[in-house]
């Protein structure tokens, strides 16, 4: 790796090279003679702060005694003790090191006769304001999102986990983007196991360039040909602290306002932060709505179907009647129709999330009410499929993880089609691979079913949350280093401290 | 990743096949006997597959059946391949005469090819993950509709035709019931020490889906106006039990039933194949896989009556029964081995 020399004219030369400069005019260098010595403080335009270039570099060093006299290799250290206020209070002699210290928006001092640069964290680039969650929101739970800076995103999850077992490794990933990647986990109660597999992938990504959570989650995730997420990924700042007291590892990506929680398992899909900040009976009925939800979302469509092609005799036959009247002057079959319906649902779906705000929910309101009132009363579509797919639809937004809904919204044609092909045999297939694909999935070593398939220790906080006093034990499928979490949520009962 | 079952797992299946092929030859004349004592056969059929479970389980050697040697690992192959080859008929059968009874035998099969590709080459895990899913899924899914059908007075003929009138035919069907629970140890596959709790596990719940479903029908049929399509009890063989039972007592739910029998298939067919791997020592494990594969396939698609007797023969109960005595054989001298080296060690 290049080193600094003590010739400090050497020296720019190799960093303006470095960094084409002059033609990358963002590519700062203020030459400055104070005390009697050459000096040159680097830095990139935007990336740091002026004010605080100039207060905590500029000005002290204006300032400075006389140090021409002092050895020209100690010259480094006597900036950093005697007139830098620096926080870091390092030195680097690396120009590979000193230049990533530079895109992080900080400065670097070189100076003339010394081979070694000193490093002023002046850090000033704007970023998001902590706002609230724009996907995951819940009724009770905590407000607060990730937004695009580690730092603050670690800030906000020390706030809430103060304790000095969390550990966050640095990791820089893509050789040009070379975006910070932190590796998160509680030491002590994440598996050593969990923790070296996670370094490993992490350290084994080789690409040119890191842009987002999503391209990360789908370099490290186990099984990148499955339709289902494999990773949980979440943009609370709580949630992704109750995923570290579990025992899961967890990584943040530098301008990315979410984290990846693994290992992911089916289960945790479907759980929100809502189910543990109400009361258990509140949390455990949401939860079995959320699971109810997540199959007529799945199979209601393909159950319809099924039931009007193939098996009319296990409908009543007052309602059957009804059925088949609603389709007299009806051109398309019922298959079409609800692939017709499906597919624009899922239309004014992306088209609502595109448009900016206010004009989305007026274009679901378009597409969904007049549009479907339309077709129905132009007698292209029969009334029971609009309600099929819209009650398939609600289901589909009662499910919590976005990746999810989108893996459902895929089985959901695949099942549709299935069930044309051969009725409720169709569809026992097409469930039959959907599950067996699943069963044989794992994440980070832990099947995706667990605990409930393979049967795992878990902490009732499965299909039913229990409540928080029989939550003593953490949940088994990150296998933590600790399996207990506490031994009296309220201990109190049993004879504490009366006033 | 788990391929292989597990020496519990095994041992459990194949107390259950031999409790089954046992029913298999003898159910017409002990259920004549018993008469309306319907408690009787079920009593002794869920002993028998209890004992047995807890017996085998005793026999059974760590490392796993098919680390026994060759013939045993060979005997496991064709064991599985003949009994997937019998699921896999009767499941056509099923399926093209209940579900889809318009379309050719050819295309159920082509409906359940992909499920079995997918599971063989996926592994037990696949499998055996997916039935402890389902189960429940089963027995929630076979009371709601049972309570929907008799609320609605819904028409479900088609689905629930298949149980005859009388008390011995009560115990007919749990006879098969309990047959069913067969396949049910593949259960606990994933667990490396099955213990007794299988075949007991796998008797109560046979016993429950055979008396919902005298329930049932005595609720949805109460002057047993029914058409018999009932297939003759000679043919419930351990892996047709599992269907048999089911168009008998729940037809309904060949919806919910239907991915346990494909995973079943897939069981025997990924085991066959490590079984055919240790048999024949050189050959890789994957290219094997499509030898019990389309051995299965060209034994099971014909329809019963159209093939030919040796081929029946070789898909009863009894040629099964046959592949399991060196089996058992293996097992006992294995575990003969293991005892006489704990003692040496311990007179060492």
């Amino acid at each position: 790796m290049e080193k600094l020399t003590p010739s400090l004219e050497d020296n720019l030369r190799t960093f303006r090279e470095l960094f084409h400069a002059p033609e990358n005019q963002d590519f700062v260098v203020r030459e400055l003679e104070p005390g009697g010595v050459r000096l040159a403080v680097l830095c990139i335009d935007g990336m740091a702060s002026r004010r605080n270039i100039e207060s905590a570099v500029l000005r002290p060093l204006m300032k400075a005694p006389p140090f021409g006299s002092l050895p020209p290799e100690t010259r480094a250290q006597a900036l950093l003790d005697k007139v830098l206020p620096t926080g870091t209070g390092e030195t680097e002699e690396r120009v590979q090191n000193i230049a990533e210290f530079l895109l992080d928006g900080n400065c670097a001092v070189l100076i003339d006769g010394c081979a070694q640069a000193v490093l002023a964290e002046t850090q000033g680039y704007d970023t998001r304001s902590v706002n609230q969650p724009l996907i995951e929101n819940t009724a009770f739970a905590s407000h607060e999102a990730f937004n695009e800076s580690l730092r603050t995103n670690l800030t906000l999850l020390r706030r809430i986990l103060r304790t000095p077992d969390l550990v966050a490794e640095m990791h820089n990933i893509g050789a040009t983007s070379s975006t910070k990647v932190a590796l998160v986990y509680l030491s002590g109660v994440t598996s050593r196991k969990l923790i070296a597999e996670c370094r490993r992938r992490l350290g084994g990504i080789g690409i040119d360039r890191l842009l987002s959570v999503g391209q990360l989650q789908q370099l490290i995730e186990d099984n990148p040909r499955q339709l289902l997420p494999q990773i949980v990924q979440t943009e609370r700042p709580d949630r992704t602290a109750s995923f570290l007291t579990d025992g899961m590892a967890v990584v943040l990506c530098d301008g990315a306002p979410y984290a990846l929680a693994m290992p992911g398992t089916f289960w945790t899909f479907l759980h929100t932060p809502d189910d543990h900040a109400l009361r258990w009976q509140y949390g455990s009925f949401l939860r079995i709505v959320r699971v109810l939800g997540f199959f007529l979302a799945l199979l209601l469509p393909a159950l319809y179907n099924a039931l009007l092609l193939y098996h009319q005799e296990l409908l009543p036959m007052d309602l059957l009647t009804s059925i088949l009247e609603g389709y007299t002057l009806v051109p398309l079959s019922v298959t079409l129709e609800l692939f017709l319906m499906d597919f624009v649902f899922d239309l004014i779906n992306e088209a609502s999330l595109r448009m900016p705000g206010d004009m989305g929910s007026a274009l679901g309101i378009v597409g969904g009410l007049v549009l479907g009132q339309a077709a129905v009363s132009a007698n292209l579509i029969s009334p029971l499929p609009i309600i099929i797919v819209s009650v398939a639809g609600l289901g589909l937004f009662s499910v919590p993880s976005y990746p999810l809904s989108l893996a459902l919204r895929i089985a959901r044609l695949f099942l549709l089609l299935a069930s044309t092909l051969a009725g409720f045999a169709g569809i026992a297939v097409a469930l039959a691979l959907l599950l067996c694909a699943g069963c044989a999935m794992e994440s980070f070593g832990t099947p995706y079913f667990a605990p409930a398939v393979p049967a795992m220790r878990h902490n009732g906080d499965l299909f039913w949350r229990f409540p928080e006093r029989w939550q003593q034990k953490r949940p088994g499928m990150a296998h933590p280093q600790k399996p207990r979490r506490t031994s009296a949520p309220r201990g109190w009962e049993k004879g504490g401290e009366k006033p | 990743m788990n391929h292989h079952i597990q020496s519990g797992g095994m041992t459990a299946l194949l107390a259950a096949l031999l409790t089954a092929q046992w029913f298999s030859s003898s159910t017409e004349g002990f259920l004549d006997a018993c008469g309306n004592a319907v408690w009787l056969p079920v009593l002794v059929g869920g002993l028998a597959l209890a004992g047995l479970t807890a017996l085998l389980q005793r026999l059974a050697p760590e490392e796993g059946l098919l680390n026994l040697g060759r013939p045993a690992a060979l005997c496991v192959a064709l064991l599985m391949t003949l009994v997937g080859a019998t699921a896999l008929r009767d499941t056509l059968t099923m399926l093209t005469t209940f579900l889809l009874p318009q379309s050719p035998r050819w295309y159920a099969l082509l409906l359940l090819l992909p499920v079995l590709i997918l599971t063989g080459c996926l592994g037990m895990c696949s499998v055996a993950r997916p039935l402890r899913l389902i189960a429940p899924a089963l027995v929630i899914g076979y009371a709601a509709v049972l309570l929907l059908s008799v609320w609605s007075q819904a028409d479900v003929y088609h689905f629930f035709p298949l149980l005859d009138t009388g008390l011995p035919k009560l115990a007919g069907t749990a006879v098969s019931a309990l047959a069913a629970g067969v396949w049910l140890p593949l259960l606990w596959i994933d667990k490396p020490r099955l213990g007794r709790t299988s075949g007991a596990g796998a008797v109560l719940l046979a016993t429950v889906l055979a008396a919902g479903g005298y329930a049932a029908y005595a609720l949805l049929f109460p002057d047993g106006l029914v058409v018999d399509h009932a297939f003759p009890l000679h043919r419930l063989s351990a892996a047709g039990g599992f269907s048999q039972a089911f168009q008998r007592v729940h037809a309904p739910f060949a919806f919910v039933w239907l991915p346990v029998q494909m995973a079943a298939m897939s069981a025997a067919l990924s085991t066959a194949g490590r079984g055919l791997k240790a048999a024949l020592p050189g050959v890789k494990e994957k290219a094997l896989l499509p030898v019990p594969l389309l051995l299965m396939l060209a034994l099971g698609y014909w329809d019963e009556e159209l093939s030919p007797m040796g081929l029946q023969i070789l898909l009863q109960a009894q040629t099964q029964a046959l592949l399991l005595l060196p089996l058992i054989a293996g097992m006992a001298v294995s575990r003969i081995r293991a005892l006489r080296r704990g003692k040496e060690a311990r007179h060492a």
